[in-house]
């Protein structure tokens, strides 16, 4: 239950500094070996700046009426904030995109807001439900969230909450429909661990979860 | 989809004995949950999961029993600390067999390949949360060296607020040697993650009158001696010469009748442990109307609720370790609660 707020009072007088050590860390993020992860990766020599992520041509993922995926209170007066908050919303709208549509390797989508080990284990997340004829419907809000960035600013922890007391999954072959297990907490909190790639998209490393750890 | 199941039991087997209390897999329905610390995921190399030891030395280990809460509030066990997690061959057999686990604090690879490029094919990777920027990759898992891959561990990564602590990804230690980083384990360390697992007995006084109190009649409290004795916890940290013994030793029991119409013995509430380790005198036979050493006398009738009646008691926290460190720990205290039904009679005359 120890949930925290918002520090995103990274010394900023550091980051000039940081920055530089950052550029020669040789990102093997967008490395092109695993299936459907070749899209987005771009070329380590763009420019970093934070403006550039506004100039990204962002994917368009789009899911349908009957899985509301929302976010609540998903909004921070610190831009860089809420950069982060906004493509780490795309990067989960991504995932379950990929889920409805069926696709165990992610999609193109997702690719974009993964890094690759960030797409190694959400492929192996989503073949929980296509490996299982598996497709969601239902509300699925998430909520809480908190970040906390890395001095250099070049990497960020983000933590929220979803709840899936409404949400449901549904066999694509024999129609059945299974919701929240009775007895099992539907609070679910997560813990993501993101890099900002050179074009200054906030890409998903891991994510971490655990059931029952949020209240609403 | 074949290699998606079973992986864990292989994983499991090889290494340190760290079991996960397997929450559901479900997600949404029949579907998984994304980075879940159940059969999913991570359960050989999960960051919240410690291998410190813990063994208890001395007090009762039956009963019913309890954590204690630090008195001071500011006062916190540290959030995460650096662990030895594989030897090579241990690593080797984890990244060939299994492959899904933490390589830090905050970054899961899931997959065989992630972990061979950088800990057997010498691949650099980048340390996003702790310096240096970049990690420089291993030949062949340091097969044939003698030590251990550390990793940053913490029970709960949400109350890790600052990104780099405990952050570098999985890195080489010769065996003997604690690493020279921010956030390595000390003695300390191990007595600090004692505290929260010394379990201390329920605070279950003796009362007489036993069932229902009387007003303006005093309420006997006591300990017989041997109830509370001193708890030794003993925490190591396998893969180095780390250890700490934490002991809480009881020093005082408090009293909170549970209402305002009440006194206490003393006018504090407070009860000294004497020294043959009891609290309090034993009612004897004559003493109804004598003041107890420790006791409470109720003003008004409950009248149907009982008042609730807390006692806790309080544990004085010291603690030693490697190299003669030691030191003492924030005060703990164990709360326990005990339905007291108070009577009314008419004939009580002072």
């Amino acid at each position: 239950m120890a949930r925290r707020t918002v520090t995103t009072a990274a010394a900023l007088a550091a980051t000039a500094a940081l920055l530089l050590t950052a550029c020669g860390g040789g990102d093997d993020s967008s490395s092109d070996d695993i299936k459907g992860a070749d899209k987005g990766s771009g070329s380590p020599s763009a420019s970093a700046s934070a403006s550039a992520s506004a100039d990204v041509d962002r994917p368009k993922i789009t899911l349908p009426k009957n899985f509301q995926l929302t976010f609540e209170d998903w909004t921070s007066s610190d831009p860089e904030t809420q950069a982060l908050l906004t493509d780490a919303k795309e990067q989960l709208r991504a995932g379950y995109a990929a889920i409805i549509a069926n696709e165990p390797d992610g999609g193109e989508a997702l690719a974009f807001y993964d890094t690759r080990p960030g797409l190694s284990q959400d492929q192996q997340w989503i073949k929980s439900y296509t490996g299982k004829n598996l497709t969601v419907f239902g509300k699925l809000p998430a909520f809480d969230p908190k970040a906390s960035f890395a001095t250099n600013k070049k990497a960020a922890s983000l933590s929220y909450c979803t709840d899936e007391s409404k949400a449901y999954s549904k066999n694509r072959k024999t129609g059945d429909v299974a919701g929240n297990p009775a007895g099992t907490d539907p609070l679910i909190s997560y813990n993501v661990s993101l890099a900002k790639n050179a074009q200054g998209v906030w890409q998903n490393l891991s994510t971490r979860s655990e059931r029952g750890a949020c209240s609403r | 989809m074949t290699s998606l199941r079973g992986w864990s039991s292989l994983a499991a087997a090889s290494l340190t004995s760290v079991l996960l209390a397997s929450t559901s897999a479900h997600a949404v329905g029949d579907g998984g949950v994304n980075g879940a610390a159940d059969k999913d995921r991570n359960i050989s190399a999960a960051a919240n999961q410690s291998r410190i030891a813990i063994t208890q030395v001395s007090g009762p280990t039956g009963g019913e029993r309890g954590a204690l809460s630090s008195t001071d509030v500011n006062w916190k066990p540290p959030p995460c600390w650096y662990e030895p997690v594989f030897t090579p061959a241990q690593l080797k057999n984890f990244v060939e067999n299994d492959g899904k686990g933490d390589v830090s604090l905050r970054q899961g690879w899931i997959g065989s390949r992630l972990w061979t490029e950088h800990f057997k094919d010498e691949k650099d990777a980048r340390n996003y949360f702790s310096a240096p920027a970049t990690a420089k990759g291993y030949k062949d898992y340091n097969l044939g060296e003698d030590g251990y891959f550390w990793r940053g561990v913490a029970p709960d990564v949400n109350d890790v607020d600052d990104t780099s602590k405990c952050g570098q990804l999985m890195f080489w230690q010769d065996a003997g040697e604690i690493p020279d980083v921010p956030d390595a384990p000390t003695a300390k360390t191990l007595a600090d993650y004692a505290y929260d697992k010394v379990k201390v007995p329920e605070t279950e006084v003796e009362l007489k009158p036993a069932a229902e109190s009387t007003v303006n009649l005093p309420t006997w409290v006591w300990l017989d001696k041997g109830t509370f004795q001193e708890v030794k916890v003993r925490a190591e940290l396998p893969g180095t010469n780390l250890w700490a013994e934490t002991t809480a030793k009881p020093v005082a029991l408090h009293l909170e009748p549970g209402t305002e119409d009440a006194e206490t013995y003393p006018a504090s509430g407070e009860c000294e442990i004497n020294d043959d380790g009891s609290i309090g005198t034993p009612y004897k036979k004559g003493d109804a109307e004598q003041t107890p050493p420790c006791g409470i006398t109720y003003l008004r009738a409950s009248s149907g609720k009982p008042y609730a009646l807390k006692a806790s008691v309080t544990w004085q926290i010291s603690w030693e370790g490697t190299g003669g460190a030691g030191g003492d720990l924030p005060d703990g205290t164990f709360e326990t609660t005990q339905d007291m039904n108070v009577q009314e009679i008419q004939s009580i005359n002072r």
